[in-house]
């Protein structure tokens, strides 16, 4: 599974926001999603979405190596961490997010839930797991 | 408690700036659940009987429902109330986008703004942090303006409704706009917050709401939106949103058309969904939670210059679009922008412009008194228009009004073709040849708008309620459209009440109703998840006696406050009782006033109401409401 | 000839039984108009319709096999 993203067909909907806390979390707050969207308006009338792509670059920093590698995942071991911060500052997407009152922060683990919910597949599976709607 | 609530109403006097949080009652969600239902009943309880509605005293209450902001389909809907300053009566208007769902995240079901700020001022509201501050800077700009402003300066995370210039100016039908497109637009709504020097509420939310059974919230959420995903014609629909209802609407004769003299447009092709598809789209726009979506973001150019404006759907379609005889969809989009920055509602603001322009057509109003010469068709005519009524200056000042008090003011009949009941302007079908439809107006609870009872398609199929009841046709209209017959018009009284409680009930629960009315999503999904969110089962027919209860309790609340109010109020406009439609698919008819009797005298009874269209003291004890009861009782007198 | 005919939205209202869904034996190939006629439906209420996933008008001929979505007008809004 390899997300990507086609930001063009994306309606700001937030369904992903919803169905990554819930399935992360247990919890129905979009500020606990690992994938973000953000619109543009009104000029030029377009949405942005922040999403994990699995580079590495975090665990490639993380002083303690609390972030590795995990069939291609990077997962962080959330005892190891020490809330440092440095993988929030170094994440080139912007997809390493911090809780409210926790040292760790949290990140897309890939469970490929948002690509199968994403009404318009704004996000969706590049390896083709996961059936595309288009219209 | 973990129930899908927040768990508090937030009160702001805006006059003391004083702010105080309530724990939302169990009664209160035990008796009206949630977004209509709460905005029925906190109107009708701290509302002082005979409040000014441009007055200190009147309230805008904003109320999200149980499922609001949660993984269901279309969960982002935010319910307006208040006392109308276009019909002195109960007003309420339901706006998609993403502003409920964060103040609950906030902490808020419902947030009450009461009194009036001494200058302008904007609420802003940061989880649990709430302040009244200076709006000045705010105050002048067009609403969309506004709210880049405050996304800017408050931070992008802040959901924010505005008002614009018209709000400001209190014109009767200003409304409230959010994220770019989205608007509570009728009854004035927009215009109660400009009399309070309210420019704007921007709420953040961090919060989580809680809910009994998450993982089972999670399934039963999957289940609902791979229920819409599912539906053949899903891809079919969702290309055009609403304005792709504009051809069969014509091809019906329902079309408003030039101030509603006639009810078919023959340039509807220049200005119907594929229109906007192929020629202005930008984006398709979605509000929160929703699996379609439904809007449509668009650039357009035109001789007037370039705008980006979400829309035109299908009622600016309709009443800036037919109703002003606009034959581009360029154009249609271009004075939808003008509304929706100039913060008009575009259905009254098509309405009110049509009839100005018919004025000047029929020498009521001249070319001085205008300022210029005005005609349908004309683009610049229109923009005019619209820029006049909301700086109120010259022939604005009158139409700022409405078609109520212009007409009364013009005289020389025009009240005949001044389009409105109670005071607020129609909305976007014509009805002379659909009673089931006419009699939705006409007792719809905020006037003259269609969404309470959408009963055109019923009208239309010759449907009498049972599938196996149908009348056949090759596309010609039924033969019991074309004579008053009581045993058709019986069923289209049931039809018209039954869709008055089920799709009101979507405003309880705080979600849009199209997955279910456009998609066909099963509403039993909606019982299903109740437990998995409250913990307490809550049938489709117990949300639908709620539905009923509200319907009488916003009946009861506009016979309190409008003097003599009762079945006068419930009547057509002159032109849709004298005036036969002159061409196209529904040419030739009229609603006589024996047909609009003979439904209101049925329509009163089946709801237990009297011969003036009150609801008994029976009718509200039986419902719950012996409260409103005492009040029916003296006003019967 | 065969096709299969489904209920969008509130047509599945209008529908034999009210299903969502319907196959119909054609004896030779007919106009949408002819199809929507014989499940005893006025076409006046069919909003628009696919085949095959393309807009169509009412007068196309659809071929045998031909998936049919038949759409209810929505309530604008």
């Amino acid at each position: 599974m390899k997300i990507a993203a086609a930001e063009e067909r994306c309606s700001g909907c937030r369904v992903c926001q919803l169905v990554c806390s819930l399935t992360l979390f247990r919890e129905t707050n979009p500020g606990k999603a690992a994938i973000r969207v953000k619109g543009e308006f009104p000029e030029p009338g377009r949405y942005w979405i922040t999403f994990c792509d699995q580079c590495g670059k975090c665990a490639e920093v993380c002083p303690v190596e609390a972030i590795t590698a995990d069939g291609g995942v990077y997962r962080i071991d959330r005892d190891s961490c020490t809330g440092c911060g440095l993988c929030v500052d170094t994440c080139p997407k912007g997809a390493m997010f911090t809780l409210a009152g926790e040292d760790s922060p949290f990140k897309c683990e890939l469970c490929g839930a948002c690509l199968e919910y994403c009404p318009r597949s704004a996000v969706f599976d590049a390896d083709g797991g996961i059936p595309i709607r288009r219209w | 408690m973990a129930n899908g609530y927040a768990g508090q109403i937030l009160r702001v006097n805006l006059s003391t700036k004083g702010v105080a949080k309530q724990p939302l009652s169990e009664e209160l969600i035990q008796e009206f659940v949630g977004g209509r239902g709460f905005v029925a009943k906190l109107l009708w309880d701290e509302l002082p009987p005979g409040t000014d509605p441009l007055g200190e005293d009147n309230m805008v209450v904003m109320a999200a429902g149980p499922l609001t902001g949660l993984f269901v389909p279309g969960s982002g809907k935010t319910h307006f109330g208040t006392k109308s300053p276009a019909t002195g009566g109960y007003g309420d208007s339901n706006m998609g986008g993403h502003f409920a769902p964060t103040m609950k995240y906030a902490g808020y079901d419902v947030i009450i703004v009461t009194g009036k700020a001494a200058g302008p001022s904007i609420l802003v509201v940061d989880d649990s942090r709430v302040e009244v501050r200076d709006g000045a800077e705010y105050w002048g700009m067009g609403a969309i303006d506004c709210e880049k402003a405050l996304k800017d300066d408050l931070g992008e995370e802040f959901q924010i409704i505005t008002v614009g210039p018209a709000a400001e100016k209190l014109v009767k039908y200003a409304c409230i706009s959010h994220d770019f497109g989205r608007q509570a637009g009728r009854t004035g709504v927009g215009t109660v917050f400009g009399s309070k020097n309210l420019k704007a509420v921007a709420v953040r939310g961090t919060g989580t709401i809680p809910v009994v059974d998450p993982a089972g919230a999670l399934e039963k959420g999957k289940a609902m939106y791979q229920s819409c995903y599912n539906k053949p014609g899903f891809q079919g629909w969702t290309p055009f949103g609403t304005a792709g209802i504009t051809d069969w609407v014509n091809e019906v004769g329902a079309f408003p058309t030039r101030n509603f003299q006639t009810s078919y447009f023959k340039k509807y092709k220049e200005i119907n969904g594929a229109a906007l598809r192929e020629k202005i789209l930008v984006t398709d726009k979605g509000c929160f939670g929703c699996p379609i979506p439904c809007g449509k973001y668009s650039r357009a150019r035109t001789k007037l210059g370039q705008v980006t404006v979400e829309g035109p759907e299908y009622e600016t379609i309709a009443l800036l679009g037919g109703n002003c005889s606009l034959d581009k969809i360029e154009e249609v989009a271009y004075a939808n922008y003008i509304c929706d920055q100039l913060g008009i509602d575009t259905i009254s603001g098509g309405a009110v412009v049509s009839f100005a322009v018919e004025c000047f057509e029929k020498g009521l109003l001249s070319e001085t008194q205008i300022g210029r010469k005005i005609a349908f068709g004309d683009l610049e005519s229109i923009v005019y228009l619209l820029e006049k009524i909301a700086t109120r200056e010259g022939i604005g000042d009158l139409l700022a009004e409405g078609v109520r008090t212009a007409a009364a003011r013009i005289g020389g009949g025009s009240d005949k073709f001044a389009i409105h009941i109670k005071g607020l302007e129609w909305s976007g079908y014509e009805c002379r040849n659909a009673p089931g439809m006419m009699l939705s107006y006409m007792t719809a609870d905020v006037g003259a708008h269609h969404n309470r009872a959408w009963a055109l398609g019923f009208d239309i199929s010759g449907g009498s309620g049972s599938v196996t009841d149908l009348i056949q046709g090759k596309g010609e209209r039924p033969a019991s459209l074309s004579v008053f017959d009581p045993a058709a018009y019986a069923a289209k009284v049931d039809k018209v009440i039954e869709l008055q409680h089920m799709r009101p009930m979507f405003d309880l629960l705080g979600v849009c109703r199209l997955q279910w009315v456009e998609i066909g999503m099963e509403v039993s999904h909606y019982e299903e998840i109740m437990p998995l969110i409250s913990g307490k089962q809550m049938s489709l027919a117990d949300l639908l006696v709620v539905s009923e209860r509200v319907w009488n309790l916003t009946r009861a609340f506009s016979a309190r406050e409008i003097p003599g109010f009762g079945r006068s109020f419930d009547y057509p406009p002159g032109r849709f009782l004298e005036e036969r439609i002159p061409d196209g698919p529904s040419a030739g008819r009229v609603m006589s006033k024996e047909e609009a009797d003979w439904l209101l005298d049925e329509y009163y009874r089946k709801r237990g109401w009297d011969e003036n269209g009150l609801p008994t003291a029976a009718t509200l004890e039986g419902l719950g409401l012996g409260f409103a009861a005492e009040t029916a009782a003296s006003r019967a007198k | 000839m065969k096709v299969r005919v489904n209920a969008f939205g509130q047509m599945r209202e209008l529908f034999p039984g009210r299903q969502a869904q319907v196959e119909l034996e054609l004896p030779a190939p007919v106009s949408l108009r002819d199809i929507i006629c014989e499940l005893g439906i006025n076409p006046l209420i069919v909003m628009m319709c696919t085949v095959d996933g393309q807009y169509r008008d009412k007068e196309f001929v659809p071929e045998d096999g031909a998936e049919i979505v038949l759409i209810a007008p929505p309530a604008g809004g």
